[in-house]
């Protein structure tokens, strides 16, 4: 590789999509992450705490997805805390909405105000019914 | 930062170059593709982002920090602030987000996993003297 023109250029020769946008969620093993996206608009982030950042819409100011940290440490912790958690996980995948209202779950004294967001990205997840393959964490 | 061999993380990622921000030269960290398919699906602002503004932040940071602080790891933070942005599912080319600087989070392994833009104060990411444990460039 010479430089970064190399990777730029397989980036840009990725197919793009062929049908409308859909929300959807992906893990990330490397960053121990989920990614939910309820929109295709431009977004900036802003971190709402150790576990939560969302995503909020440059034009609207609206929440239009979020990243969730630590994923596999949130699994163990439903685990041994809230065994009936287990019964979310289905074939491998888990709604994020469950997600998301367990890892609220999971910090004790959340303040109100970052409950309010929590709520609300789990509410558009359940919204849309949006699943992400939980298996495979670290 | 993780000594593991890059031929054991080599197979499903793409290479960058990116400043070693302990020695000042090039390095090479990685991204998988997994994370660029997901990047096209949202479209070509995000895919134009992801191919010109994230090797730019990589190789131009104006600060790089080593860990966040509440979670004790030691991963790095790159920011960046890009001279223009892409915006919307077409990728057209804009001035910058007002306010706002790039940021790109490679982990311990030299994987990079995270990239976006967030609000800024003076070209530093807000709170990053609260979020982060140390800045090394």
């Amino acid at each position: 590789m010479t430089d970064n023109s190399d990777f730029a250029a397989s980036v840009l020769a990725l197919p793009p999509r062929s049908q409308p946008f859909k929300p959807f969620a992906i893990y990330d093993k490397d960053g121990d992450s989920l990614e939910l996206f309820l929109s295709d608009e431009d977004y900036r982030a802003e971190r709402v705490d150790h576990l939560i950042t969302v995503y909020i819409s440059q034009e609207t100011d609206r929440i239009v997805g979020s990243l969730i940290k630590g994923v596999s440490r949130i699994e163990k912790d439903l685990q041994t805390r809230m065994p009936g958690f287990s019964i979310s996980i289905v074939a491998g995948k888990v709604r994020i909405d469950h997600l998301f209202l367990a890892s609220m779950w999971s910090i004790p004294d959340l303040p109100l105000a970052q409950r309010v967001i929590y709520q609300r990205i789990a509410q558009e997840a359940e919204r849309y019914a949006v699943q992400a393959e939980f298996c495979g964490t670290k | 930062m993780s000594s593991q061999s890059p031929e054991s993380v080599r197979a499903g990622y793409s290479t960058l170059q990116a400043i070693n921000p302990h020695s000042g030269v090039v390095w090479e960290v990685y991204l998988s593709q997994l994370q660029q398919a997901k990047t096209a699906k949202l479209g070509m602002g995000k895919t134009k982002e992801l191919a010109y503004l994230v090797p730019e932040t990589l190789m131009k940071p104006q600060a790089v920090f080593i860990g966040l602080r509440d979670e004790g790891d030691e991963g790095l933070c790159y920011v960046g602030s890009p001279s223009c942005s892409y915006r919307g599912t077409d990728g057209k080319q804009a001035d910058p987000w007002v306010g706002q600087v790039y940021l790109v989070f490679v982990n311990k392994d030299k994987v990079v996993f995270s990239w976006r833009w967030e609000r800024g104060v003076n070209g530093m990411p807000e709170n990053y003297d609260k979020r982060f444990s140390k800045q090394v460039l």
